[in-house]
């Protein structure tokens, strides 16, 4: 369970949001709507937890798992080491084959033998989104998730995402473009100075 | 008493509260800093062993002391606002750094003239002039910081952090650099034997470093004050102060 | 553990930094005999010192490069949310700092020494002030590299924050060293390595927080 209770912050003299309230439920979905520069990034990153400077509540019932805009891929790794890097962060250990298969589920099965280096933007995307599928966190952060990649990369990530959402998770995202399979979902605006 | 103390961190009280110290300060500073300058530069005895030139000493000392206490003060601010995150424990932060360092410059600015006509050279690698010198590397980084960073939030307090840390290191370098000085000291040098200053001249030395200490908080309330208008301009008791 | 080899890997695919940290130093060292003279007799005094300044610069020069990596492909996030101790973390980044930059150098020093024409037994005392010395530098470089990362300059902005905070080891390792391994400084230096090793790696966390709400 997550909830927000009048949540405001200022950053920069600046007022990003003021008095924010929402309350997500396990297997509920909550969408951030805002343009560029209202504050989105601001609030995944204070409900991560690496932003400390603001006012209100946040209340999280689990551990959450964060992707932002830069997501943690090193660019002299191969994706299995990647992989396995960002799962030991959170004290999961598995055996490469389930590493392998996460990875060929985002479609990436040829090149895992190469630096990181050696794939577009999309594919290190994909690497790090493998993680949501053999990870424990309850609760996912994902911010602009869906950008950057391709249409079947996106319809996995739907998958993955409705999935973890049967199994009682909760998902937090924000995309700009619409995601038809969560069309549905709650939706908490930002305005730009509000 | 917490609930007092609370109160000022507050900037619209301390702004309105403190505005009646200036005055006070100014006056004091002027007064006894002249007093001191008539008393130490013209009217003190001349030293048997450095003739005029020892009146130096009634610039040097004080702003070595103060350069020193100021940057205790400003780390403690650091703490203060790292701790309790009070915006005008940052603000303090910011406004003293530059003071500080100019301080420091004065420093050794002074203690190197003074070392012209004792030692014969403009600069010398003695214990002090050394700490101090590494002090002002000390304010010098404090302020790139601050200035690289930004005027967020964030860099405030990347800022203290590291002001906190140089107060942590200061004495291990002070004492570092003591070491090292008395290892390589010229047998010529006999700074530790001076004999006792008569009143005469420890009165005036007293002087000056109390006009200092009142002048430095002048300076310092006075900028703080400024400060404080410019971070907090949209809030409502700036806007009103300024329609008066 | 896990954490240090994944820096070793990413640091032994790309040498490219600890090479030319590397070459650096030795270029700096060829540098001060054509500059002030070839003469053995007064060049054999200066070369504790100068092989500690040269390390002591070099270590600042790498220090932001690792870290700047991670901020910027956002690995340095990841490690300040994941479960390990955040001062675990930057303790072992900077043991990869140390391993990256300064062992390096402390393996080079036989053929620094010689190039500035130090006898062999101060070369071997240059050698273990070093030892306990240069992880010092390196606990202080990730300091200075966490409290500058992500910002415009910080290449030229953290020789600036650190190195009045170098000083301190700076001279009692090159005291040892001068003095053939007087137990004073010695013990002196690692009572400073043991505090900055209990220390730094705590403080370092706490700018790791402050540096990733940026």
């Amino acid at each position: 369970m997550l909830q927000i209770e009048s949540l405001s912050c200022f950053r920069q003299d600046r007022c990003l949001f003021k008095d924010l309230n929402a309350k997500v439920l396990p297997g509920q979905a909550l969408q951030i709507v805002g343009e560029n520069g209202s504050g989105k990034t601001t609030l995944f990153k204070i409900l991560a937890g690496l932003f400390e400077e603001y006012d209100g509540r946040v209340i999280t019932a689990a551990g959450s798992l964060y992707l932002g805009h830069r997501y943690g891929v090193n660019d002299q790794l191969t994706p299995v080491e990647n992989l396995k890097f960002l799962l030991k962060l959170n004290e999961i250990q598995l055996a490469p084959g389930l590493l392998m298969d996460a990875l060929a589920r985002f479609q990436l099965s040829a090149e895992l033998d190469q630096p990181c280096a050696a794939l577009s933007e999309g594919q290190k995307k994909r690497v790090a989104l493998a993680r949501l599928i053999l990870t424990s966190a309850r609760i996912w952060l994902l911010d602009e998730a869906f950008s950057a990649l391709d249409a079947p990369g996106r319809a996995v990530l739907s998958e993955v995402c409705q999935a973890h959402l049967a199994a009682g998770g909760i998902l937090i995202f924000s995309s700009h473009q619409g995601i038809p399979e969560f069309a549905a979902a709650a939706q908490l605006r930002l305005e730009v100075g509000s | 008493m917490w609930r007092w103390l609370h109160q000022w961190g507050s900037p619209k009280f301390f702004y309105h509260r403190s505005g009646a110290l200036i005055p006070v300060l100014a006056l004091a500073s002027g007064l006894i800093l002249g007093a001191g300058v008539f008393w130490g530069l013209l009217i003190s005895p001349a030293d048997y062993q450095q003739g005029e030139s020892v009146r130096i000493m009634y610039v040097h000392v004080p702003a070595a002391i103060l350069a020193q206490s100021s940057y205790a003060m400003m780390a403690v601010m650091a703490l203060i606002s790292l701790i309790w995150r009070l915006k005008i424990a940052d603000a303090a932060v910011q406004t003293v750094a530059p003071i500080g360092a100019c301080i420091t410059l004065l420093a050794l600015a002074t203690g190197s003239l003074w070392g012209k006509p004792m030692w014969g050279t403009y600069w010398v690698w003695d214990a002090r002039l050394t700490s101090t010198l590494i002090l002002f590397f000390l304010f010098a980084g404090v302020l790139a910081l601050r200035n690289a960073a930004g005027q967020s939030q964030t860099a405030g307090r990347a800022a203290s952090v590291l002001a906190v840390i140089g107060l942590l290191n200061l004495p291990i370098i002070k004492y570092s650099v003591d070491w090292w000085f008395t290892l390589h000291q010229p047998a010529s040098f006999t700074l530790t034997e001076r004999p006792a200053m008569p009143f005469s001249m420890w009165g005036p030395l007293l002087m000056m470093v109390v006009g200092f200490y009142a002048w430095f908080f002048l300076a310092w309330l006075i900028r703080l004050r400024h400060e404080l208008v410019k971070r907090e301009v949209r809030s409502d008791w700036v806007q009103q102060m300024m329609k008066q | 553990m896990m954490l240090l080899l994944r820096e070793l890997k990413i640091m032994l695919r790309s040498p490219a930094g600890a090479i030319q940290s590397l070459m650096f130093s030795v270029l700096v060292i060829a540098l001060f005999p054509l500059a002030i003279t070839p003469d053995p007799d007064q060049l054999e005094p200066l070369g504790i010192g100068l092989i500690w300044v040269v390390t002591l610069l070099s270590c600042l020069l790498a220090a932001d490069k690792s870290l700047a990596g991670d901020y910027a492909d956002g690995s340095l996030e990841q490690m300040v949310l994941s479960d390990y101790p955040l001062w675990w973390v930057c303790l072992v980044k900077s043991m990869a700092h140390w391993v990256s930059c300064a062992l390096p150098l402390l393996l080079m020093a036989p053929i620094l020494g010689a190039m500035l024409a130090m006898p062999l037994d101060r070369i071997v005392w240059l050698m273990a002030s070093l030892v306990l010395g240069s992880p010092i530098l390196s606990l202080f470089c990730m300091l200075g590299a966490m409290l500058t990362v992500g910002l415009n300059q910080s290449s030229a902005l953290l020789p600036i924050l650190i190195a009045p905070f170098l000083v301190p080891t700076l001279i009692l390792g090159t005291q040892w060293a001068t003095t053939g391994g007087e137990a004073f400084y010695g013990y002196m230096l690692a009572a400073l390595l043991c505090l900055s090793l209990v220390t730094l790696p705590f403080a370092t966390a706490v700018v790791a927080k402050i540096a990733v709400s940026r």
